[in-house]
């Protein structure tokens, strides 16, 4: 899952990721993940979305604000009172780099919203 | 004389029927022996359906299938797994390729060592961008047979052996079919466990060297039952997104919105972390809820 955040003038003020994944070891020991049916054998974690339960990632943005000193007194200045933030649920069946891949053969994209958000 | 006639009798006794049975030599002959183009004379809208599917080309897939096949031979078999025997193709048996064959090609069981061999090239050589050999890998597959025959009896001391000439289904009676002229009634057509033989528990114990593709149905058991769900595979991926024998999963979009619920919530203050540094946060909340029978993503 991808967040991001862009001020009106297209600025990304926040980007991070979260990951949802079964991580599997080789032939079920170690503690390195490995890809490839023919290596893996059980798990070391698995972070997936599991049946019938709701995971909730809470996600604090900062505007873009730079502290600034008006006639001996500092003020903070708010730099961009608005922001959109775009969150996208991807699903690779591979893996890898989102980026990089093709949509609709390496990822699909589950979900895709975008909020405004604003300060006074 | 008479004893050397004594002693064939008492061999062809002894060995097993299995021994008698044609195995095919060749990818050809294989899809032959599977063949299941006769169903859409009768069943088109099935037939249509999954002829669309992942299962009717189980060997290529996205073609993300047909690369870890190409893999699982030439950095698996032949050069990690060093006790496998197998330096070259030529020295490749059908048990090797059970690794990715046991489900991703189940009539496999029906083939001589050639046919391993033939396949695991090709998918070297289909992942390598030989056009050819996608051509070929894709004349096999999960067809109608498998589920519908092969795979339609799990508990066989139970319900005994699949019946060679039977189409399983729900019901029993005469198909109208030259070669498959019995309709038999498969105690597991819409349960779960049918879709379970091959979308997975974990490591697949019963192979030399296990390997762990799809865990699904481990999920399924251990994960969706204990979280109160009742539905069956069949139920979300046939019936309820009526779309058959296409079987969608992911790739799907109406699959894939009806898998995982998104809600998303947000809002903006001023946060004041000490006296004077009030600081404008925007705090976006974000609720993902699974609705699938199983974990998302599998791997």
């Amino acid at each position: 899952m991808d967040v991001t955040a862009k001020t009106k003038d297209g600025n990304v003020v926040f980007n991070t990721s979260k990951i949802y994944t079964p991580q599997s070891p080789a032939k079920g020991r170690g503690d390195k993940m490995v890809y490839g049916p023919f290596r893996k054998s059980g798990f070391l974690a698995d972070t997936t979305l599991q049946p019938g339960q709701t995971k909730v990632e809470t996600f604090e943005i900062k505007f873009p604000y730079e502290d600034v000193e008006k006639e001996g007194k500092k003020v903070r200045e708010v730099k961009a009172k608005e922001m959109d933030v775009t969150i996208q649920l991807w699903y690779l069946p591979a893996g890898g780099d989102h980026k990089k891949g093709t949509v609709g053969k390496d990822q699909y994209l589950f979900f895709e919203t975008t909020k405004t958000v604003s300060v006074k | 004389m008479k004893r050397l006639l004594i002693f064939i009798l008492a061999m062809l006794i002894a060995l097993p029927l299995s021994a008698y049975a044609e195995k095919a030599k060749s990818i050809d002959e294989l899809a032959k022996l599977y063949d299941v183009s006769s169903c859409k004379k009768c069943h088109p809208k099935q037939y249509e359906e999954w002829e669309k599917s992942y299962h009717a080309i189980s060997l290529v897939g996205s073609p993300r299938t047909m690369a870890t096949i190409a893999s699982t031979v030439k950095d698996g078999i032949m050069k990690e797994w060093t006790h496998s025997g197998v330096k070259d193709i030529k020295d490749i048996k059908v048990e090797h390729m059970l690794s990715c064959l046991k489900c991703h090609l189940p009539q496999i069981k029906d083939a001589t060592d050639e046919v391993a061999q033939e396949i695991a090239k090709a998918a070297i050589d289909g992942a390598a961008g030989d056009e050819e050999a996608q051509k070929k890998l894709k004349k096999l597959g999960i067809n109608c047979l498998i589920c519908h025959n092969t795979k339609a009896i799990v508990h066989k001391w139970t319900d005994g052996e699949p019946e060679k000439y039977a189409v399983y289904g729900t019901k029993e009676g005469a198909h109208g079919d030259s070669k498959y002229t019995k309709l038999k009634k498969s105690p597991i057509m819409t349960e779960s466990i049918l879709c379970g033989q091959c979308h997975g528990l974990g490591p697949n114990f019963d192979l030399t060297e296990p390997t762990q593709c799809a865990t699904l149905y481990g999920s399924y058991l251990h994960a969706y039952i204990p979280s109160g769900g009742s539905k069956t595979c069949q139920e979300c991926h046939m019936k309820e997104n009526k779309k058959g024998h296409f079987m969608p999963a992911y790739r799907d979009p109406d699959q894939a919105k009806k898998a995982v619920n998104v809600e998303v919530d947000a809002k903006s203050l001023y946060f004041l972390m000490k006296a004077g540094d009030s600081i404008p946060t925007a705090y976006v909340t974000v609720k993902l809820s699974s609705n699938a029978g199983h974990r998302i993503p599998d791997g």
